[in-house]
């Protein structure tokens, strides 16, 4: 079993991943942690806006949308099979 | 009303109902107004119960308190404070993880605290599974559960509130490991704690269907755009359209009023001035203030639809990039595109931005979206001086008002004090069933506060531009020996490196402040031809450039009064307001100026 690491904006359509590093500003970290952007919690990408950003993801069972140059520094890891 | 007192803050996340509880529990007896000193808005409103008159605050929709917005510290100063005696979460069961971080901020103040489970039926609907008491036992917390929406089961929270306010409550024991410094809890703990807990007691449906479903075609990458433009193109054709035949009637009913005033006051035989003072003060004030109250309906009314059923957020979200280059979010796309039909119920529509400094931003430069009440004077002087041209010239004043608009953005992010804020983080909620009781609710009560606040100042402004036009009382009406003429002739000097430095033009202006359309029916009254005459004298007295100086002028300079009074309103505050009064004025010199000099420059 294999693991991959990635960047949140990479993500497949529906795959799920979980959250691995929020590497931010503490402040904008700190609003993503109470959102749910938690190291561990489980995160699928669903859906771009029609100019690609902002990105709207699935965590926590809400939907939440973020800026491409935001998602970009949240790791991810999905685990092959 | 009830010697004994409860007073009690309800707070939750975004999108968990709790505007539907606040309305289901006070019905339609609430007040609204600002927190003190603040653009956020705080709802109170009462209810009697057992003996008791519960107090009930609305706090603002928070995901924390932990203070770094305006919301969150309006919230946690709230809590931390003496004022209530116990605080009510409100908390969407769907998601009940994320807003459980929420009540562990909340119980590490150590407050009183009840949660009200919501959105039960909705759960149960999408596979949710909640063991309610086993939650409650191991939270240490009271639950409730109700649905907000319908306000079924609201007397079991009624109960729950005399009862946690009889008792001692004890603040749960597992708090402080979870608590990270005074302010903040610790994330990552609490979600281990919680899934501990959840592990067996709860169970999270399997994704909403519904809401995925509506989402490939509302979200859709070809579909998208095209369904919201057509959503903002309804928006603004209802707001503006429908409110005309109802616009129309408040102005007929007062024109009757003011026949039937006038002819009893010629029987009393009272003064002129007396008279003028009733009509043109008095009964043209109210009336200033009730022809915006059906724009003002309308669209509170569509904005609150919008809002309640998930679709407002959707559209932040597709626009969001167009904005980002500007340091805004999608959130001010909406009030500045409802400016070009009004900026008044533009700038309510600021509500909905959440952010205070990007709120403020898009509220300062509302006004030099072109209203349409800008637009009949565009006509008449293009109708004059670009006859060829029209249309051309109309567009781009249009445009220059949208770029003086951006370029304000940008200066205004470096000159206002805050913290850069500039990204975007929206949740989207799932699509929900807007409750007429609570649109109509939502709608009321905008309605309500725009009519006393903004009302009285427009009243007031109404009086003194009476004033300065009638007195010395015997005088023509806005004439040359009037006040108001006088001070035309002083500061007419003003204009003329503008191109328009005849004392009309500084009197029509003036009265431009009451409603832009105005300037053309001064310009008539004071030419003595009418309206329809002025295509005769305008060519006489400016040239096709003075003219264009003149229309950059009133599209920049000073929004009309009621614009003035929603800013004082919205920003909850006279040095900003003044602010916006000043730099547009100036704005619009400079304008002018540079137009009217590069004209002659280039030999126009």
């Amino acid at each position: 079993m294999a693991t991959q690491q990635f960047s949140l904006t990479k993500l497949p359509p529906q795959k799920t991943s979980s959250i691995k590093a929020v590497k931010l500003d503490e402040v904008l970290e700190e609003r993503l942690h109470k959102l749910g952007f938690i190291t561990g919690v489980k995160i699928q990408f669903i859906k771009a806006s029609p100019f690609g950003s902002p990105r709207i993801y699935r965590l926590l069972n809400t939907l939440i949308s973020i800026r491409d140059n935001v998602a970009k520094k949240i790791l991810v890891e999905v685990s092959g099979e | 009303m009830n010697e004994k007192v409860i007073e009690v803050g309800i707070i939750g996340n975004p999108n968990t109902g709790k505007t539907s509880l606040f309305n289901c529990l006070t019905g339609a007896f609430q007040h609204v107004g600002n927190w003190p000193g603040k653009t956020v808005e705080k709802k109170e409103g009462e209810v009697a119960w057992k003996g008791y008159t519960i107090k009930f605050v609305d706090l603002p929709g928070t995901y924390s308190i932990a203070p770094y917005s305006e919301e969150e510290r309006i919230a946690r100063e709230y809590v931390v404070s003496p004022e209530p005696d116990l605080i009510v979460q409100i908390v969407d069961v769907n998601t009940l993880l994320r807003n459980l971080f929420l009540t562990f901020e909340i119980a590490s103040l150590r407050k009183k605290l009840i949660l009200a489970f919501n959105f039960n039926r909705e759960a149960k609907r999408k596979g949710v599974k909640t063991k309610t008491s086993k939650i409650k036992e191991k939270l240490q917390i009271p639950i409730v559960e109700i649905e907000a929406h319908t306000g079924e089961k609201k007397e079991n929270l009624l109960e729950a509130i005399v009862k946690t306010y009889e008792r001692k409550q004890k603040t749960p024991d597992y708090i402080d490991k979870l608590v990270k410094t005074k302010e903040e809890i610790n994330h990552i703990e609490a979600r281990k704690f919680l899934e501990n807990i959840l592990k067996d007691n709860y169970q999270a449906g399997d994704g909403d269907d519904l809401t995925g479903k509506i989402d490939r075609v509302l979200l859709n990458q070809f579909t998208a755009l095209p369904i919201f433009f057509l959503v903002l193109w309804l928006l603004f054709q209802a707001t503006f359209t429908l409110s005309t035949p109802l616009v129309d009637l408040i102005n007929n009913l007062l024109g009757e009023l003011s026949s039937i005033v006038s002819k009893v006051l010629i029987t009393l035989a009272s003064p002129e001035w007396v008279s003028s003072l009733i009509i043109d003060g008095v009964i043209g004030g109210v009336g200033s203030v009730l022809t915006f109250t059906p724009l003002i309906f309308i669209l509170f009314f569509l904005i609150a639809i919008l809002e309640d059923s998930g679709y407002l957020a959707r559209t932040v979200f597709l626009v969001d990039k167009l904005f980002e280059k500007l340091g805004l979010t999608g959130r001010s796309f909406i009030p500045m595109i409802l400016g070009f039909g009004c900026n008044v119920p533009a700038i309510m529509a600021t509500r909905t931005i959440r952010d205070t400094r990007e709120k403020l931003i898009s509220i300062l430069i509302n006004p030099f979206m072109s209203c349409s009440a800008r637009l009949p004077v565009y006509v008449l002087f293009t109708g004059v001086f670009f006859r060829n041209h029209q249309g051309f010239v109309i567009m781009n004043l249009y445009l220059f008002g949208v770029t003086v608009a951006f370029l304000s953005v940008l200066v205004l992010r470096k000159i206002l004090p805050g913290r850069e804020e500039a990204t975007l983080i929206l949740e989207l909620p799932p699509y929900r069933l807007p409750t007429l009781r609570n649109v109509l609710l939502h709608t009321w009560s905008q309605g309500k506060h725009f009519i006393q606040k903004a009302g009285t100042i427009i009243l007031i402004a109404v009086l003194v531009i009476w004033f300065l036009a009638s007195f010395p009382f015997g005088v023509d009406y806005g004439s040359r020996q009037s006040l108001l003429g006088e001070i035309g002739q002083v500061i007419s000097p003003i204009f003329k490196p503008l191109g328009f430095g005849d004392w009309t033009f500084s009197v029509a202006l003036i009265f431009g402040f009451v409603a832009k359309e105005v300037v053309i029916g001064t310009l008539g009254t004071l030419y003595g031809v009418g309206e329809e005459g002025l295509i005769n004298v305008l060519p006489r007295v400016m040239t096709p450039l003075s003219a264009l100086s003149l229309m950059v002028f009133v599209l920049l300079y000073v929004p009309c009064m009621a614009t003035v009074a929603v800013i004082r309103r919205e920003t909850n505050s006279w040095k900003w307001t003044i602010f916006q009064v000043v730099a547009s004025t100036l704005i619009a010199w400079l304008a002018a100026f540079a137009v009217f000099n590069l004209g002659r420059i280039l030999g126009f």
